[in-house]
């Protein structure tokens, strides 16, 4: 069975450009358009691995979803790469990096992504 | 730089400059009145005083003379000797007048007529005396002049000699007597009182007189310092080289015994005109000096009098001036803190204190509707500033998402994975893909310039190895850029080289450098990457083939907005902010960035210290 990827962006083409990419590997890619549907797609999907972009504009900011997926014992043991478009030069709070209390995730990656990286980094982190 | 001076105390010594230059003026007019009023007219009187002495002392042998001319040959003398308080009375016969050694008795005996005047009493004839009238040669004063003479044994005496004839009218006997002058106190005295009032001044008298015998104090009532007659004590050296050796009298003053004078010396002659001795009359200068000082004082005293209101009102005219000064001054500095609302108080009664306000005021008014004009268009500019890096900002950030779609898709498509591309369709996507790699850049020195520019740019130094984690992704990034233009990249960089730095912004630093290497080179050049460690940090070195850069625009080069566009390089695309936004970045760091032209390309240099 093809492994899941749940991907939670507001940008549109940007998830279908990335679904083509993983799919190269065979992968199966699940879009979700803000971080609460996201939220509720982990928890029923259950996927191999989650990529989460930080400032999306609608209602929940991705770190919050990063700390509740790891607080929500169905969602805890899945890997989530963080994909941005912010550094941590913007000026916030936050240490911009993996951080168990901040940021609990396996990546940062910085937008706009080297595909050829970008799916070494799918790879390494995909449960 | 010159001293800064208060305006008070500027004033103060001004004035008392004043009050001391007219003390020093009338103290020295008053010295020179003093001096020919008093002093000088003291040494004309004591010239005036040697005269009568001279003539006392003269007067003397006259009383003598009256008295000879009585005598019969054949009268006792004795009686005479005592009512004239004579010290000898001979009568010296023919036979023994030729060694007689008198040379006023042989003068009577020679010319037979009567002598009289001072003479030097040999120690035999001293000897036939009572009394002792040796006197000890005492140096004690400190200008005497020195002597070798230990004990005076002759003496001077005042005599008078008158030859009487026998019946054949020869000169058959002399009568001869006189007063010896050594130690005669009794006479010195008398003579003192004739001419001087018997006043003393702390102890000593004012006026004196003196007999020298020679060089030595015979008869004297001046006195040393233990108040005793100063008898056996010298004259000066000056005054004996003028009296005794050039024959002159002396009138200035002169230092006698213990204290200054005001003298006058002239020499005593024996009948043969021989200087055998000196008359001398003084008075003590002490008085006159302490006249002069009492004067002095006084003087002094007037000057501080007239000094102490002096400052009063001196203090009273600054602080006149000085108040609206000082209130000025302060206001000056509260403006200088940006402070315009209280004005100066023209309270002032002084038309030029009260101008001098008053345009102040003016000033202020104007200063703070000037400094109003200015808030209102700073407040304008900051808000069009915020707004331009805001914009900048936000449009670099959206571009950021739009160009990750863009660059995936382009990706998908150059690659095949959405279906098979032919030859002239991949060649599009490659120089799409190139564009996008600037596009990318371009979009992050713009997001980064605004964090410059708004100041919010944090760094975050760590330890990193400097070519695994910074430079072998740039390298990798430019390669292919670098195949196109048959370059080749080298990096010979040691491994375990660590740099204490920003990750991320060191990625900038070495994107935009290697990215203006392929941009700039040479075709068929090399780019070549070098770090070193340094004292206190690391040295990199990014150098590429291509047109030195010229030394008139290496400063140019690093500002923002501007490029440096040499021939054949027209259609290199550039923003002019990639440099800048580097060597903010290193200076950021606490390095330096530089640029080296060579003769066939062009090295840049930065370092980044160690702590």
């Amino acid at each position: 069975m093809a492994k899941k990827i749940l991907m939670v962006d507001d940008d549109q083409d940007f998830a279908q450009a990335v679904t083509d990419l993983v799919a190269t590997k065979g992968y199966t890619l699940i879009h979700a358009i803000n971080g609460e549907l996201g939220f509720q797609k982990a928890k029923t999907e259950n996927p191999n691995l989650i990529l989460l972009d930080v400032m999306m504009t609608h209602e929940t900011e991705g770190f919050d979803i990063s700390r509740r997926l790891h607080e929500e014992p169905s969602t805890r043991n899945i890997p989530v790469i963080v994909v941005t478009g912010i550094r941590k030069e913007t000026g916030v709070m936050f240490k911009y990096e993996p951080d168990e209390v901040w940021l609990p995730v396996k990546a940062v990656i910085e937008k706009p992504i080297q595909p050829e990286k970008f799916l070494a980094a799918v790879e390494k982190y995909v449960k | 730089m010159k001293a800064v001076i208060r305006l008070r105390t500027y004033i103060v010594l001004l004035l008392l400059a004043l009050i001391i230059f007219w003390g020093v003026c009338m103290s020295l007019y008053s010295f020179f009145v003093l001096k020919t009023a008093v002093v000088d007219e003291a040494q004309k009187e004591v010239q005036q005083k040697l005269k009568t002495v001279r003539s006392v002392y003269e007067d003397y042998l006259k009383s003598i003379a009256l008295t000879f001319t009585l005598i019969e040959r054949d009268d006792d003398i004795q009686a005479l000797k005592n009512s004239l308080h004579l010290d000898y009375l001979y009568w010296i016969d023919r036979d023994r007048a030729q060694t007689f050694p008198s040379e006023i008795v042989q003068a009577a005996f020679q010319e037979g007529r009567t002598f009289g005047g001072t003479r030097v009493l040999s120690s035999a004839e001293l000897k036939e005396q009572p009394q002792d009238f040796t006197i000890k040669v005492r140096q004690i004063t400190p200008k005497a002049r020195k002597s070798d003479v230990k004990v005076l044994d002759t003496a001077l005496g005042l005599e008078y000699a008158r030859p009487f004839l026998d019946h054949q009218g020869r000169i058959d006997k002399v009568l001869c007597g006189g007063w010896i002058i050594n130690k005669n106190f009794a006479l010195i005295d008398r003579i003192n009182n004739a001419v001087f009032d018997r006043e003393l001044y702390e102890g000593k008298p004012v006026g004196t007189v003196t007999i020298f015998q020679g060089d030595i104090r015979v008869a004297t009532n001046v006195l040393d310092d233990d108040g005793r007659r100063a008898i056996g004590t010298q004259v000066s050296e000056e005054v004996y080289h003028k009296v005794v050796e050039q024959k002159k009298t002396w009138s200035d003053r002169a230092f006698v015994v213990t204290d200054w004078y005001l003298t006058a010396y002239e020499p005593i002659k024996d009948i043969r005109g021989k200087i055998i001795g000196i008359l001398y009359v003084g008075i003590l200068e002490k008085p006159f000096v302490a006249v002069q000082n009492r004067m002095f004082l006084s003087l002094l005293t007037i000057i501080l009098l007239t000094a102490l209101p002096t400052l009063g009102v001196s203090f009273l005219l600054t602080n006149v001036m000085i108040r609206p000064l000082t209130a000025l001054a302060e206001k000056s500095k509260k403006i200088a803190q940006g402070d315009m609302k209280t004005l100066v108080p023209a309270d002032s009664n002084i038309k030029e204190v009260k101008t001098l306000t008053l345009a102040f005021d003016d000033m202020i008014e104007k200063l703070s509707e000037r400094e109003q004009t200015l808030a209102e268009t700073n407040d304008k500019l900051a808000v069009l500033n915020k707004r331009y890096l805001d914009l900048i900002g936000f449009v670099s950030h959206e571009l950021k998402g739009i160009l990750s779609s863009i660059v995936l898709n382009t990706y998908l498509l150059q690659k095949g994975i959405l279906g098979p591309v032919n030859e002239r369709q991949s060649r599009v996507l490659k120089s799409m893909a190139r564009n996008l790699d600037y596009l990318a850049i371009t979009v992050k020195n713009f997001l980064n310039l605004s964090r410059i520019e708004k100041d919010e740019m944090t760094i975050d130094k760590q330890d990193i190895l400097l070519k695994e984690h910074v430079l072998e992704s740039a390298v990798d990034t430019f390669t292919q850029q670098a195949d196109e233009k048959k370059m080749r990249i080298s990096c010979d960089v040691p491994q375990d080289l660590m740099i204490h730095a920003d990750p991320g912004l060191m990625q900038i630093v070495v994107n935009n450098l290697l990215s203006n290497a392929v941009k700039y080179g040479k075709e068929n050049g090399e780019i070549r990457v070098r770090a070193h460690a340094v004292d206190n940090g690391v040295e990199v070195t990014v150098y590429n083939d291509g047109m030195p850069i010229a030394e008139v625009d290496r400063q140019k080069l690093f500002k923002k907005f501007s490029r440096v566009v040499y021939r054949g390089m027209e259609k290199v695309k550039g923003t002019g902010i990639g440099l800048f936004i580097t060597k903010e970045i290193i200076l950021r760091h606490g390095g330096t960035l530089t640029v080296e032209p060579g003769l066939e390309g062009n090295q840049f240099r930065f370092t980044i210290p160690s702590a």
